[in-house]
């Protein structure tokens, strides 16, 4: 009899969404393991060296609100902090950096290492124990059971992950690392929807090798934007980027040898992300633009090794080469690895309810990219709602619903649950429509007094937040309790309209050209304060109103989300619906009216006999 | 299951049609008609049977395979003799099916939006088809349930989803090369859709005269003769007329249609300064009822001196009207050449042809229909003005800082255009609109 280890809550796999699940369910005070393969790839970057970008940078602010670990470890790690869309409105602004990927697993191990309630295990899960529709138990590769209450599967790209180089094929989860057989099938077997995508990383480069001098150089900002509310300083050098273009005498030999491009041979049938293309794919769907711009991104300070950004690849090793030495800057460059692309099986997301629980097995939470998304930042997050629902789970408490009107991690999970995916998902900030009111700089309001309330933030964090608020609270007091005349604006240079009416500055701060620090000038008793937070207060001056008419549609919004279905409706017992409309609503099984008319397909008529039928059989039942 | 009702109207007439439809309306129709074999799109004779096999009725029975149906499900239309008996007896018969029962309220056409062969837009226009009563309405309400008009708006929409897409790459790709001269870029295209939708706006302005007619007010000082015309317009006695001073209070309400138009003309309280209060009430509800109308007719006695205080209410969108010609006395006004004036003795019906005619001539002077206008509710406009508003504020940001900004914009333009053929936010709206309805339609 082999001896059992028991567990509230284990987490498989230790990537992105594995790490900040395990940390969260810890976090919330639940008894959490990880297991994983190895301690070596536990926090790997497995594809680009960098964290953040637009959206995605909203979704890494979004977990370090909830005291989650990817922010501190990127901005420990970082070596290139730059905010993407840094001139233009903060509601687009997306805070990005490269970081080492050597630090970046550092970091990570780390930090899960020292992490309260959590114990990590280094040995492949191969089978789950099931018993009716629940996993009482693992059994990992060495022979070791694991029971708990809840499990967290957090396979990535790893579920019979099949590599594609040219015509070569290898079964591997990353190259060089085994793939996870076998629980694809198990997870059949309860009749989950299981599909294949496809994802790609171009070929690695020996940074000693490239020739930079004839290339445009991209630094670091000079003020770096940090993801995490608690990092106030840079802890890495920084570096810099070079970047070159593709030409037209890459373009030919790409198209030359189509052919033997997995992607284009046919030998590769699933979907890849249309905003993350191969080359090829560029070359083919873009066939006007002249050249393709690649940036080259040192993966880290200790290593020679470059990322080149923009050209991922699947076709032969040798070919890869070719086009390399015709690119400006790599004519003697050294391939370290070549690109390939990776196929790997999928749930369907519309198998998992809001916590991403299953709806078949009920005591198993799924996250990452086996639910069809791409990204660092995407696993993470899932990893974080995943992890947080278990442990609220374990300890018999309501579940956490991410709103979208909240929080880019609501809209991607409503997206997820709702609408289900056709190729990879990746956040954009145009998925949100509540754009200009959920942005990277005020996710910490948005979202940490979620954290607070039910008990998952370190005592730290919580008296940074509450010390924000008030500073917050009191500066905007201030402003909105002093009044001045048009008149006296006008003198010190302030275009405002001579009516006579008395304004407080907190209105003035609505005017394009008007800063808190210019207001200063003119009012010498204007408190001092953090930059934050007069950062803070200047923006929500500046989107005033349109965040007034966001939150009347947030309104509408949510009186939709408050309207429950009740649970076990018989969608064919409903005269008036389409067969279609009426297997939509039994695949996905809304909780409310309002994710009910997100489906795709589902029309407002649908929902409005399926209102009188709730209504109806309400009434029946009182 | 499947629904069944009235598809005329209510009432003892020569035919009534029964429509039912839903999965096992063929069955249904199977076991009613006897036949074993049912053509679709084939006008069916045969007798109908109730459950006891004992005949109903005979006549003609058409079946239609979903999807081509109205509703989009099976629908068979059974075309029977219009008596009470013979209907009720047919529905009770109907209803002994197993899950079959008569249909809700607009039940029919909320399936068909719901299979999709309809949308929102044609779901309206079909309840003004249902109750248009001119030329003018009917030809409007077809046009505007026509495919064409939602791909008018589809496009439109197209058109700006398009260019916020471009807005959007801009936002969300900014490390790619993506045009940062997207403002510029897409300038005249903009400005185009909005001159586009502004057109749509323009043309649609009458839309509610076509819908709800031109408003006429019958005003003049009292006892002047205005409940006479009123009757003898309507061609019945709907406004109380006595020699009294100050009969008429409340508003009289008398519609015909002239050419195609329907015009509504109003009787009003006689303007005069009054110590009573119900009239007093009745004087400031006719001077609201003015202020609202297209056309006044401003009748006078022409036997006794022009009240010249209500002269002041003349106007371009005036007629003066002489009353009581036939009395021997005349005022001489219509020696006056500054005002149009018309001779008319409501009594003796002379010279009231020749007022309507002219009414009819200033409605075409005035109100061109636009046979090309897509516009039929007040939302519609709403919704184009609001498109306008927000396509306005967007072409306002010319610095690229502002894309964030100018992107909301396009997406409240988006969201707009939407709303009119029903994307988006149409609950409340399906609503208002179901309650239109009337059963069978």
């Amino acid at each position: 009899m082999i001896s059992e280890k028991k567990f509230d809550v284990i987490v498989i796999g230790a990537g992105h969404a594995g790490c900040e699940a395990a940390a969260a369910s810890a976090r919330a005070g639940v008894n959490t393991a990880l297991i994983t393969n190895s301690l070596s790839t536990v926090g790997e970057m497995s594809c680009n060296p960098a964290i953040g970008g637009l959206g995605k940078g909203h979704l890494v602010r979004e977990i370090d609100a909830l005291d989650g670990i990817m922010g501190v470890v990127a901005d420990q790690s970082g070596i290139q902090f730059r905010l993407l869309n840094g001139s233009r409105g903060h509601a687009v602004r997306g805070p990005r950096t490269q970081s080492d990927r050597v630090l970046y697993k550092k970091y990570m191990q780390n930090m899960l290492l020292n992490y309260c309630n959590l114990s990590l295990f280094y040995d492949p899960v191969v089978e789950f124990i099931f018993s009716k529709n629940k996993v009482v138990s693992v059994l990992t590769k060495s022979g070791a059971s694991f029971s708990a209450k809840k499990f967290v599967l957090t396979t990535g790209t790893f579920l019979n992950g099949l590599i594609h180089i040219g015509k070569k094929t290898i079964s591997a989860g990353r190259i060089n690392e085994q793939p996870t057989l076998g629980l694809s099938e198990q997870l059949q077997k309860f009749n989950f929807k299981i599909g294949r995508l496809k994802t790609g990383t171009p070929p690695r480069l020996d940074g000693k090798t490239i020739d930079y001098n004839n290339l445009e150089i991209q630094e670091a900002d000079v003020n770096p934007f940090f993801f995490s509310y608690l990092t106030k300083k840079i802890n890495a050098k920084q570096i810099s980027c070079g970047i070159t273009y593709t030409n037209e005498q890459v373009h030919k030999v790409i198209e030359k040898n189509l052919k033997s491009s997995a992607m284009y041979s046919g030998s590769i049938k699933s979907v890849g992300p249309r905003y993350c293309p191969s080359i090829e794919d560029k070359i083919v769907k873009f066939k006007d633009k002249g050249r393709h711009q690649i940036f080259l991104e040192p993966e880290s300070l200790t290593t020679d090794v470059v990322y080149p950004n923009g050209i991922s690849t699947s076709l032969p090793e040798e070919i890869q080469q070719e086009i390399l030495f015709k690119i400006n800057g790599l004519e003697n460059v050294r391939m370290i690895r070549p690109g390939y692309a990776i196929e790997y099986d999928y749930v369907f997301p519309t198998e998992l309810d809001f916590t991403l629980r299953t709806k078949k097995i009920e005591n198993l939470y799924l996250a990452g990219q086996i639910n069809g998304t791409t990204g660092y930042e995407e696993a993470a997050a899932q990893g974080l709602v995943a992890g947080i629902n278990a442990a609220m789970s374990v300890k018999k408490l309501l579940p956490l619903k991410f709103e979208r009107s909240v929080s880019y991690i609501g809209v991607m999970i409503d997206d997820l649950i709702t609408k289900g995916v056709n190729e990879p998902y990746r956040m954009f900030t145009s998925r949100a429509e509540y754009r200009l009111s959920l942005r990277a700089d005020n996710a910490d309001l948005r979202l940490t007094p979620l954290a607070i309330k039910n008990h998952f933030i370190s005592a730290k964090r919580k008296s940074k937040f509450v010390n924000k608020i008030n500073n917050l609270n009191g500066f905007k007091l201030f402003l909105s309790s002093k009044f001045v005349s048009p008149t006296v604006l006008k003198k010190n240079g302030i275009k405002i309209s001579q009516d006579g009416k008395k304004r407080s500055l907190l209105e003035i701060l609505k005017f394009k050209d008007v800063s808190v620090s210019k207001l200063k000038n003119i009012f010498s008793d204007i408190p001092n304060c953090d930059p934050e937070i007069e950062d803070l207060v200047k923006t929500e001056s500046h989107y005033s109103g349109y965040i007034e008419q966001q939150k009347r549609d947030i309104d509408v919004f949510r009186k939709d989300e408050d309207l429950i279905i009740p649970k076990n409706i018989n969608y064919d017992s409903i005269s008036g619906l389409s067969n279609e409309i009426k297997r939509k609503l039994k695949d996905v099984n809304p909780n409310t009216f309002g994710q009910a008319l997100r489906i795709d397909g589902v029309t407002p008529a649908a929902i409005n006999i399926l209102m009188i039928f709730c209504k109806n059989k309400l009434r029946k039942a009182s | 299951m499947s629904i069944f009702a009235l598809a005329t109207a209510p009432g003892t007439s020569g035919l009534a049609v029964i429509r039912l439809s839903g999965d096992n309306a063929f069955n249904i129709a199977k076991q009613i008609t006897k036949k074993k074999v049912i053509k679709p799109r084939f006008a069916h004779f045969s007798k109908f049977y109730d459950l006891n096999n004992k005949v109903i009725d005979k006549g003609i029975f058409i079946a239609f395979k979903k999807p081509h149906s109205y509703t989009g499900d099976d629908v068979v239309e059974f075309h029977i003799h219009g008596s009470h008996a013979v209907i009720s007896y047919f529905f009770k018969t109907l209803s002994k099916f197993k899950d079959c029962r008569l249909a809700t309220a607009g039940e029919f056409t909320r399936n068909a939006l719901l299979n999709k062969k309809i949308n929102l837009l044609q779901a309206e226009s079909l309840i003004d088809l249902i109750n248009s009563e001119t030329e003018i309405q009917r030809t409007h309400a077809l046009r505007v349930m026509d495919d064409d008009t939602t791909k008018i708006y589809d496009s439109l929409r197209g058109e700006i989803i398009k260019i916020l897409s471009d807005y959007e790459a801009v936002i969300d790709f900014s490390d790619d090369e993506v045009g940062k001269d997207v403002f510029s870029h897409n300038r005249t295209k903009l400005l185009k859709l909005n001159d586009k939708i502004k057109g749509i706006i323009n043309k649609g302005k009458n839309y509610e005269k076509i819908r709800e007619g031109f408003k006429v007010s019958i005003i003049g000082p009292a006892n002047s003769g205005k409940s006479s015309l009123i009757n003898y317009l309507a061609n019945r006695k709907i406004s109380i007329v006595s020699d009294t001073p100050g009969t008429t209070r409340d508003i009289i309400e008398a519609s015909i249609v002239i050419n195609g138009k329907l015009i509504r003309f109003f009787d009003t309280a006689g303007l005069r300064k009054t110590k009573n209060k119900i009239e007093k009430i009745g004087v400031s509800l006719a001077q609201k009822n003015l202020s609202e109308s297209d056309l006044k007719l401003i009748i006078f006695d022409n036997s006794i001196p022009i009240d010249k205080k209500i002269l002041q209410y003349y106007d371009s969108n005036s007629l003066i009207i002489l009353n009581k010609i036939d009395k021997k006395k005349s005022n001489n006004f219509f020696k006056n050449k500054k005002f149009k004036t018309f001779k008319i003795s409501i009594k003796h019906n002379i010279g009231i042809s020749n007022v309507i005619k002219e009414i009819s001539k200033m409605f075409d002077k005035h109100f061109k229909f636009d046979h090309d206008n897509i516009v039929s509710r007040k939302r519609h406009q709403k919704n184009l003005e609001n498109t306008v508003f927000f396509i306005e504020n967007c072409l306002k940001k010319k610095n690229i800082d502002q894309i964030d900004i100018a992107a909301e914009d396009l997406r409240m333009a988006v969201r707009n255009l939407g709303e009119i053929v029903g994307y988006v936010n149409v609950e409340d709206l399906l609503d208002r609109i179901f309650k239109d309805y009337c059963i069978g339609k």
